[in-house]
């Protein structure tokens, strides 16, 4: 997401010159929703398409299924019990380190035995893996993406690690998106030579890397807010260039869902909930929620996140510990994308 | 226990929604008649309003109705806005709608209003392939009778869906059709670059996608029924084939190839096969004649 505008175009914006904007322009500016009509009430729409997009029957859900269950004879019975297939075309089979004995065997099994009753006649694969080493981390050629969450250590050579997994990902003929988020520690915030020996284009036509600061138990909201706003300043030091900016389907509001959340990544990516049963159901946003927005009578009415965050009408202030993790150092994250255009 | 659910044809046959007509060829004429027929300002509404559309469909092919209701409703709102005077936009405008409302209309299992509306567009297109660099529009309408072929295989009504492709397919190769007779009324004076490039993508988009979403069929019986009933209308055609390019001549020589394995000469169909893919520049013709592998 996102596009540079020239200071000619920025101008003719500015102008209001619309008309002036050569057709390419002006469908790419369009498709962005920087013009919109007139008449839009831009937050009123925004929320009502977050409505209709998540919180109706025919929404593709995408079905959590975590590794330790997936040698649970019973398990997959039960899902296919609770869960209409008419509804979901995606299956995410998440694979935690802890329980990854023979796991893409199980994973592959479980997505045929799903394909079944799932509407679609090939439903996409995502493979979310939670590991420490990504070094020996080999992604198999059946799915359709893969999001990989990255225990860093502070005592390992990251940058080692992460040439090893970029190999590993570039064999094989197919090729599909990969995510990898890197969870840092705070302690390497003050190894300077591990931030030094990193090459400036991490990320590649397949892999997207997205990192944060990992958030201990003992850091209060605001000290870790400091270390990610740390960790982007030694980024921006060692001109390290990445898109640490949202993307536009961001569904923050999840943070606010009564059930709790075991791992909860930005950008919306990883969702699993405490409860083992009850983990692939989405939950919703819920209309009295959308309408209080579309209200503008909230503390998130008047925030410039609002549309980017989806906005949580029980927050009492602006900017507090339940906001995503994005709105560190904003415009920092801004210019580091910026700079990722121009390596 | 686990049962295999019988895939249809009409879960098998993609809907076209002209992403893939609409190469930077198509996209390049489409501009360049839109900037001859519009002044700026109606361009720009006319953009808008395809923008909501095509974000309907966006919502329709990932199954979210509601979500593509609001965006129809949006583009209809500022539709009914425009002052009916304004042909030219409404022309424009009735083209795009038909074909994603179309689509939204089958997504709600309502058969007859898409066939109706395909109808209704077809004749609006055709009245604006009359203005000057839109005669190419007819290869939109080949497109909407490939939909409208789908819908006849929601209905149950293989037969003619199979009929209906092979039509699209006919026209495209010879320039005639029997079948779509209105597709003959066009305004077409010379095969120009431009148009044998679209028409040539089209055609071999329109054989492969067939083919490759028939071989989704694990029966090889079934396949065979199903992907004959399509060919034969096709080569029965092929000897009035008039080819304008490369692409023309590898769905030509495609197609005698795939006449060998029907004929039941297996052995020199695996042979031509095998050559076909090691010369053919397409990859999608290369993958829908290796999809045959299976069945042999």
């Amino acid at each position: 997401m996102g596009v540079m505008l020239t200071t000619y175009v920025v101008n003719l914006l500015r102008d209001r010159q619309f008309q002036q904007l050569p057709n390419n322009i002006f469908n790419i500016l369009m498709f962005h929703e920087i013009i919109v009509p007139e008449d839009e009430d831009e937050l009123s729409d925004i929320v009502r398409r977050k409505v209709l997009q998540n919180n109706t029957p025919e929404f593709q859900q995408s079905l959590f299924i975590e590794s330790k269950h997936l040698d649970e004879s019973d398990y997959l019975e039960e899902l296919k019990s609770k869960f209409h297939h008419a509804f979901r075309d995606e299956i995410t089979i998440v694979i935690d380190d802890r329980f990854k004995k023979d796991f893409f065997i199980q994973a592959e099994k479980t997505r045929s035995y799903l394909g079944e009753i799932i509407a679609q006649p090939e439903p996409a694969s995502t493979l979310a893996v939670i590991t420490t080493d990504i070094s020996t981390l080999v992604l198999p050629e059946w799915i359709s993406s893969a999001t990989v969450v990255w225990d860093t250590n502070v005592m390992m050579d990251w940058t080692k690690s992460l040439d090893a997994f970029r190999l590993n990902i570039s064999k094989g003929e197919r090729s599909f998106p990969v995510k990898l988020h890197i969870l840092f520690d705070e302690e390497i915030l003050t190894t300077t030579e591990r931030f030094s020996s990193m090459t400036s284009s991490i990320s590649s036509r397949n892999l997207t890397i997205v990192c944060g600061v990992r958030r201990r138990e003992h850091h209060s909201f605001d000290q870790w807010k400091m270390y990610e706003q740390q960790l982007i300043q030694r980024l921006k030091e060692n001109k390290i260039s990445l898109n640490l900016l949202p993307e536009p389907q961001t569904r923050y509001h999840l943070n606010g869902n009564q059930n709790g959340h075991k791992l909860h990544l930005e950008n919306g990516d990883l969702i699993l909930f405490d409860d083992d049963y009850e983990i692939m159901a989405r939950p919703h946003l819920g209309e009295p929620w959308a309408q209080q927005l579309m209200e503008k009578n909230t503390s998130c009415s008047r925030c410039q996140f609002l549309p980017m965050c989806g906005g949580n009408p029980h927050h009492v202030e602006n900017l507090n510990e339940e906001c995503p993790e994005f709105i560190t150092a904003f415009s920092d994250r801004i210019s580091l994308k910026y700079k990722l255009f121009h390596l | 226990m686990t049962t295999t659910r019988k895939i249809t044809v009409a879960e098998k046959l993609r809907w076209n929604t002209n992403q893939t007509l609409e190469t930077n060829t198509y996209i390049r004429c489409y501009s360049d008649a839109l900037d001859r027929h519009m002044d700026p300002a109606t361009r720009q509404e006319f953009f808008m309003i395809s923008k909501f559309l095509t974000d309907g469909t966006v919502a329709l092919s990932k199954n979210q109705i509601s979500l593509a209701a609001y965006h129809f409703e949006k583009a209809e709102r500022y539709i009914r806005q425009i002052d009916p005077t304004r042909e030219t936009l409404l022309k424009f405008i009735a083209n795009v709608y038909g074909r994603s409302k179309s689509f939204h209309y089958y997504k709600l299992n309502d058969h007859a209003a898409a066939i109706r509306l395909i109808e209704e567009t077809q004749t609006a297109t055709e009245a604006l392939e009359a203005k000057e660099g839109l005669a190419f529009l007819v290869l939109d309408r080949v497109s909407q009778y490939h939909n409208m072929a789908r819908l006849f295989f929601s209905l149950g009504l293989e037969e003619k869906g199979f009929h209906q492709l092979s039509a699209c397919i006919c026209f495209l190769m010879t320039g005639h059709s029997d079948v779509l007779s209105d597709l003959n009324r066009n305004y077409i004076k010379e095969y120009d670059g431009p148009f044998i490039e679209m028409k040539s993508s089209l055609l071999q988009q329109l054989l492969t996608e067939t083919i490759l979403s028939l071989q989704k069929e694990p029966s090889a019986e079934l396949f065979r029924k199903e992907s004959a009933s399509f060919l034969e209308p096709i080569f029965q055609r092929t000897e009035k084939f008039v080819k304008h390019s490369d692409t023309d001549e590898q769905v030509h020589d495609w197609l005698s190839i795939a006449r060998v394995f029907y004929a039941g000469d297996i052995l020199s169909f695996k042979k031509l096969s095998i050559r076909f893919i090691s010369t053919s520049k397409s990859t999608k013709l290369k993958e829908a004649i290796k999809g045959y592998f299976s069945y042999c």
